[in-house]
């Protein structure tokens, strides 16, 4: 790709260029009688097309615009000022630059403000004035006869027939200034207000052009018609100013684009994503299109079919990608269009945000799909715990108990009578059953202990400090939690308690369970050697994992030597005071009764 | 006389092998049932000597036998004795029972029934008003050093502590440890000295000073 971009000493050689010229017009004109007022505006109308054009040309590098109005400023002031000279050659060239302004100027007033036509049609425009001043033209300077034989280009004089080819060109010409100005009314009509604002200028231009190629029809050949003149004039100076402020305008929604990403960074909901862009682009017809893959097509923030707009109809749609993959698409106005820079800024600001949309979305879903299966593993694995315990007391340990029975019949049946060998057998096998049966409830007690359910986290924590090996103070109420928040707390003190007898080398332990309004909060303390890891050991990480499912935390302080404390805190509900144990049973006595 | 039985539990295997092994030893099961409606209304009917009760049956297989002992507790007071058979070795489940209550409880774990003598002295002492609690529930709490100062009691003594908390009476103990019942006595005077407890009226109450004092309740 070419780079457009113009150096200072460009620049300035193409100012003080238009300016030699503009000057070089003046004296000439000057020298000739005394200078028209209109004589003044055409330089001006030159230098105004050509400082305009370059301004823009240096700070809109990529836009074609700028140099496409600098063209059209040297094209009027070149053709004009070679007029002046004296020379067959230069007379004749200067009088073809001077004509050939029209298609240039028809190409700029197009192709604002991209700098590039949209349409065939209006490339066909482009070609109407091409035709005019190119072969016609060439035509016309074949028969043009010139009392002042500056016609390098008449080598077949015929008044009559450079008359007629005079005559087709002002018509055609007409016709495609005509065509020019429906074309552009007609971009102006479908056009939304902001974006109609900034057409006045090439709308403006385009009548101007139709004034200026159609007057001949108005006023017969030869009057003066200076008036229209210099009003065309004046409104062809402006034409390249008021296109130039309409860029310096978008230079401010270039900034605006850095607000819109500082403003979607914070919460960039759909809605306030497409207001915010629809804002900083000064365009409320701008629309905010999602690809689905799914549906495999594009969608809007609610999930309704978009419909992508077609060229010409004067919005254009700016696609957003990632990875290659297409994301989204912005549907605004074609005039956007204008500064690939700021649809580029605008594109990576909505993708900044779309993207961070989609991964704190992404994000939170998946945590929230963690934290829930986290919870479901736990719950399961708690309602697996008690399924497991109360399979282990009605299965295994009621069959032992009942082995037992049958063993102890069977040994009674014998009497002492029977061979004591079968005897001693039968007190063995016996006997295994009771060894059975005891691990068999340690181990019941480890998976769920049924006295938590029952009587409670109080009455549970009294019952590991009955087994624990260190004097063990509990400073716990009666109170009720829920089973998730008790069955938390117990494991958080029994892995405690554990690790206080296994490491802790202590004589004495503390829990206390406090409840607070809205949490619980858990300390266990021994008094012995400290130093305890938390990373090591896999129970206290089980446990950290079991709180986070309740947004419960967990820390342990072991300095060496100090004791260990392990703290944690539950979020809970407002505890229920203790059920009055007999309550249930005597009411269902009474319904007894009642039968 | 003949003790008269009802037998809670909801496992038919274990409640019909108790049965005959009762009915061996000389007892007579009035009732066999295997829920605490069954039983509330077995206790109702029959007004046995003792109801020997599974504490986890249906519905919710948690402490129905607890709840069902209290309810029988109060509606037709001590005159049938409980006994409440469990898997469980938890004092305070225990302490439950026989704070509730003036005796003619007993709380043991489901394997002594094997021990067929001993299960059988149980539900006579039980039948008479007095109180029984298992040894290894016992032995938990004379094991847990805890609060309570046990460490100044001589191992004879805590013998008889946890003989006491059982719920033997000064003679059993005696038999026990094979000392005097003098001895036994001097060494209880002692243990209640030592331990600040006052003197209980009767072996349910001394249970009752025993065990509240070991778990730090008394």
């Amino acid at each position: 790709m070419l780079d457009w971009a113009i150096s200072n000493r460009i620049r300035a050689v193409l100012l003080m260029t238009a300016g030699a010229l503009g000057l070089g017009m003046l004296v000439g004109n000057a020298q000739r009688g005394p200078l028209a007022l209109g004589t003044v505006l055409e330089v001006l109308v030159g230098w105004s097309f050509v400082a305009c054009g370059v301004f823009i040309w240096s700070r809109r590098p990529a836009n074609r615009l700028g140099r496409l109005m600098t063209i059209v400023g040297f094209l009027w002031l070149l053709g004009r000022t070679m007029t002046l000279v004296p020379n067959p050659f230069v007379y004749t060239a200067g009088l073809w630059l001077t004509d050939l302004w029209a298609p240039a100027f028809a190409l700029f007033l197009l192709s604002y403000p991209t700098g590039r036509l949209s349409s065939r049609a209006d490339l066909a425009i482009v070609a109407v004035f091409l035709f005019v001043t190119v072969p016609l033209e060439f035509l016309w300077f074949l028969f043009l006869v010139l009392d002042s034989g500056l016609n390098a280009l008449g080598i077949a004089p015929n008044e009559s027939a450079a008359h007629v080819i005079d005559t087709i060109q002002r018509v055609v010409i007409s016709i495609g200034a005509a065509l020019l100005v429906i074309a552009l009314g007609r971009r102006w009509v479908r056009s939304s207000s902001p974006v109609r604002g900034r057409m006045v200028p090439v709308l403006a231009g385009a009548i101007a052009i139709l004034l200026q190629s159609t007057s001949w029809i108005f006023f017969s050949s030869g009057a003066s018609h200076e008036l229209l003149d210099d009003l065309i004039f004046l409104s062809q100076i402006a034409i390249p100013i008021a296109v130039l402020s309409v860029m310096l305008r978008s230079r401010i929604a270039r900034a605006a684009v850095a607000d819109l990403v500082v403003e979607l960074g914070q919460t960039p909901t759909l809605a306030r994503l497409r207001d915010a862009l629809a804002d900083a682009l000064s365009d409320p017809s701008l629309q905010v299109a999602y690809w689905a893959p799914n549906q495999d097509r594009f969608v809007d923030a609610a999930g309704e079919p978009v419909e992508l707009p077609d060229d010409g109809t004067g919005q254009a749609v700016t696609m957003l990608e990632r990875n290659g993959v297409r994301e989204a698409a912005i549907i605004h106005d074609a005039i956007l269009l204008e500064e690939p820079g700021l649809v580029a800024s605008v594109a990576s600001a909505m993708w900044l945000a779309v993207e961070n949309d989609r991964l704190t979305t992404e994000v939170e879903t998946q945590l929230q799909e963690v934290r829930a299966s986290r919870a479901r593993i736990v719950e399961a694995g708690d309602l697996e715990r008690k399924r497991v315990e109360r399979d282990l007391h009605d299965g295994a340990q009621q069959r032992l108990v009942s082995l037992s029975l049958e063993l102890r019949l069977a040994r009674n049946a014998l009497g002492e009578a029977g061979d004591p060998a079968v005897r001693r057998s039968l007190d063995r096998a016996a006997d295994e059953a009771m060894a059975a049966l005891s691990e068999l409830r340690d181990l019941a007690l480890g998976i769920h202990p049924l006295i938590l359910t029952e009587s409670g986290l109080g009455e549970a924590v009294e019952s590991l400090a009955d087994r624990a090996s260190v004097d063990v103070t509990v400073d716990v109420g009666p109170e009720r939690y829920s089973p998730a928040v008790e069955g938390a707390a117990y494991f958080v003190i029994s892995e405690a308690l554990a690790n206080v007898t296994k490491y802790a080398n202590a004589t004495r332990a503390l829990v206390r369970v406090r409840c607070l309004a809205d949490h619980m909060t858990i300390g266990v303390t021994d008094d012995g050697i400290g130093g305890a890891d938390p990373r090591a050991g896999s129970g206290l990480r089980g446990l950290a994992d079991r709180l986070a499912v309740l947004d419960g935390t967990i820390t342990i302080d072991s300095p060496i030597g100090g004791g260990t404390t392990v703290s944690a805190t539950i979020p809970t509900l407002p505890p229920v005071p203790p059920p009055v144990p007999a309550r249930y049973a005597a009411t269902h006595l009474d319904d007894t009764m009642d039968e | 006389m003949t003790l008269r039985l009802v037998l809670a539990d909801d496992s038919i295997l274990v409640r019909e092998g108790l049965a005959r092994l009762l009915v061996d030893a000389g007892f007579e099961v009035v009732a066999q049932v295997g829920d605490a409606d069954g039983l509330l209304r077995a206790t109702r009917d029959h007004h046995p000597d003792v109801a020997i009760v599974d504490i986890r049956m249906p519905p919710t297989h948690t402490d129905e036998g607890l709840r069902a002992a209290e309810a029988i507790r109060k509606e037709l007071g001590t005159a049938v004795g409980i006994l409440v058979l469990s898997q469980h070795v938890e004092p305070s489940f225990a302490l439950r029972l026989v704070s509730d209550g003036a005796g003619g409880v007993g709380y043991l774990l489901k394997d002594r029934i094997t021990d067929l003598d001993d299960f059988a002295d149980a539900i006579r002492r039980i039948a008479k008003g007095g109180s029984v609690i298992d040894p290894a529930v016992v032995a938990v709490l004379v094991g847990r050093r805890a609060r309570v100062p046990l460490d100044d009691l001589t191992e004879r003594e805590r013998a008889v502590l946890a003989l006491m908390a059982e719920g033997r009476s000064n003679q059993a103990i005696g038999d026990r440890l094979s000392m005097a019942r003098k001895t036994v006595e001097a060494h209880i005077a002692n243990i209640f000295s030592k331990l600040e407890l006052q003197p209980a009226a009767d072996d349910h109450r001394r249970v009752l000073a025993v065990l509240a004092h070991l778990r730090g309740t008394g």
